[in-house]
């Protein structure tokens, strides 16, 4: 009997359990979300208040929470608010990152915002363009005297910068061989007088290309200048917009060793005008990187 | 006046009394797909091999080592022919492949799409032949790919430079072209650059009448030893 007795308590304290720990994983999941709420309404009021960093504190326990509780259109929208952080502290690569980030969960859940922050992803991409443009109009508008003054340029940075443009013109890649010879002038010049007679512009365009970088390589500016010109030319006559965009920046290079600051900037600017059109970013940053070597070494 | 032998049985006796083919010719071999065209030009490029004739060989529809292994079908092996520097290689099909390969003293990478750089080595190519003889051939096989990766008239302008190079030092070339792969006004522009045409159809080989020459055809047959007229 006594044994029946304890028999039916067990059962009882095994329900009473089950019970208790339903309810106390119930508690913990509410007071989760309770704490993901209030992380977010704080990131969001710091963020009015333009105080980012703190923003950023706070979205970022929000962002960890969320990946324990495995809800991922929270994590999407707390990613999207972080991007706005960023966008208001003008890290517009590091805005557009989050974004992206944001936009490719809100796809995988069809959530119903991914269109909406799809629109926004767009207009901060041309904000982004826009800096661009005022930042290398800004650059190049610097008066020559500044930059003459004991001014001088770090080659090595320089050269391998406008190999790399260079070998971004496909059909330079055969004739990029021509360049290791002791002879590699005499090669190109060979080479350009056959292009030319066949009636081959793609060739004559870029080996006059690989002529001006081997010229601008030896220092002798005035030729590669001559020869980038005419690059640009039968690039632009072919309509191959981004051969040409890479013909303008050996160019505005150019332009820059020999104090054209008008140059620099025309070219520049139009070629990154025309990599951005071209939805080329891979060239549209070597650009800006080449610039900022020119402007900051 | 040189004369070359062409190496393929009873062609020789086509062109008439003379018992060759002149220097200073270039010929144009065409048909339809399949119907021997690069065979002729390996039976071609080997028999001058024999004869201490050094060929240039262009390879536009296959890689130096389809071309090796296509010359074996026959037990015609042109290693020994590469090592002794004979046969000077252009090959333009294989980089297209994505393989890391190397230029050596007679066998030069190029590309289909880079005619200039295919006239470059044709250039120095035809010096290195004509260094080991003032006797030499050269095959190009074939213009159909190229006329399928570069505008007609590109390719039309760089077959009237490879002619030129061709004769200027006193060599003989043959071109090899599928049948129907341009426009006619193409294919007759073709005809009207070189001196011979030569039409194989699978069963007839037909040598084009000229100013100077009448109409000749005969039959021909393909076996292991190649091709054999009559």
């Amino acid at each position: 009997m006594i044994l029946q007795i304890f028999g039916v308590f067990d059962i009882l304290k095994k329900k009473e359990e089950d019970e208790s720990i339903d309810y106390y994983l119930q508690r913990l999941a509410d007071l989760q979300n309770e704490e993901l709420d209030i992380l977010l309404n704080i990131g969001t009021y710091y963020l009015n208040q333009s105080d980012y960093d703190e923003s950023l504190k706070y979205l970022e326990k929000g962002l960890r929470l969320t990946l324990d509780l495995k809800d991922e259109e929270l994590e999407a929208f707390i990613l999207d608010t972080m991007g706005d952080v960023y966008l208001n502290t003008r890290d517009i690569s590091q805005a557009i990152e989050y974004y992206m980030e944001a936009l490719r969960i809100y796809r995988s859940t069809n959530s119903p915002l991914k269109d909406e922050l799809r629109e926004k992803i767009k207009e901060v991409e041309k904000i982004k363009e826009a800096i661009e443009i005022s930042e290398i109009n800004k650059m190049a508008e610097r008066s020559v005297p500044e930059i003459e003054a004991d001014y001088e340029i770090d080659m090595g940075k320089i050269l391998p910068k406008l190999d790399r443009l260079v070998g971004m013109v496909e059909s330079t890649a055969m004739y990029g061989t021509y360049e290791d010879d002791k002879e590699a002038l005499i090669q190109l010049k060979e080479a350009f007088k056959i292009s030319k007679e066949i009636g081959d512009e793609n060739g004559e365009a870029s080996l006059r290309l690989l002529m001006g970088n081997y010229a601008f390589k030896q220092k002798k500016y005035e030729d590669a200048m001559r020869y980038f010109k005419d690059s640009r030319e039968l690039f632009r006559r072919l309509g191959d917009q981004k051969s040409l965009s890479v013909a303008m920046l050996l160019l505005g290079t150019t332009n820059f060793i020999l104090g054209d600051m008008e140059g620099v900037s025309n070219n520049f600017r139009g070629a990154v005008e025309k990599f951005q059109k071209l939805e080329d970013k891979e060239a549209e940053a070597l650009a800006i990187d080449l610039l900022n070597t020119l402007y900051n070494d | 006046m040189k004369l070359y032998e062409s190496g393929v049985p009873g062609f020789d006796a086509l062109l008439g009394d003379v018992g060759g083919i002149p220097e200073n010719t270039v010929n144009l071999l065409y048909g339809p797909p399949k119907v021997g065209k690069s065979i002729f030009c390996y039976q071609f490029m080997y028999n001058g091999l024999l004869q201490e004739e050094p060929c240039l060989f262009i390879t536009a529809d296959y890689g130096l080592k389809e071309l090796q292994q296509r010359t074996m079908d026959f037990n015609w092996f042109i290693q020994t022919h590469m090592q002794q520097q004979n046969l000077y290689v252009i090959d333009l099909l294989s980089r297209l492949s994505g393989k890391k390969l190397e230029d050596s003293a007679n066998y030069k990478i190029s590309s289909l799409q880079n005619p200039t750089d295919m006239m470059v080595k044709v250039g120095t190519g035809t010096r290195a032949v004509f260094q080991k003889s003032t006797k030499f051939r050269s095959v190009f096989d074939s213009l159909t790919v190229q006329f399928a990766f570069n505008p007609d008239h590109l390719v039309l302008r760089v077959l009237k430079a490879y002619i030129n190079r061709i004769k200027e030092a006193r060599g003989i070339a043959i071109i090899t072209h599928t049948e129907g792969t341009v426009e006619s006004k193409i294919e007759d522009y073709l005809k009207n650059t070189v001196d011979n045409v030569i039409y194989l159809d699978g069963n007839n080989i037909t040598i084009e009448a000229t100013e100077e020459t009448q109409e000749v055809k005969a039959p021909y047959t393909i076996d292991d030893n190649g091709i054999s007229i009559g």
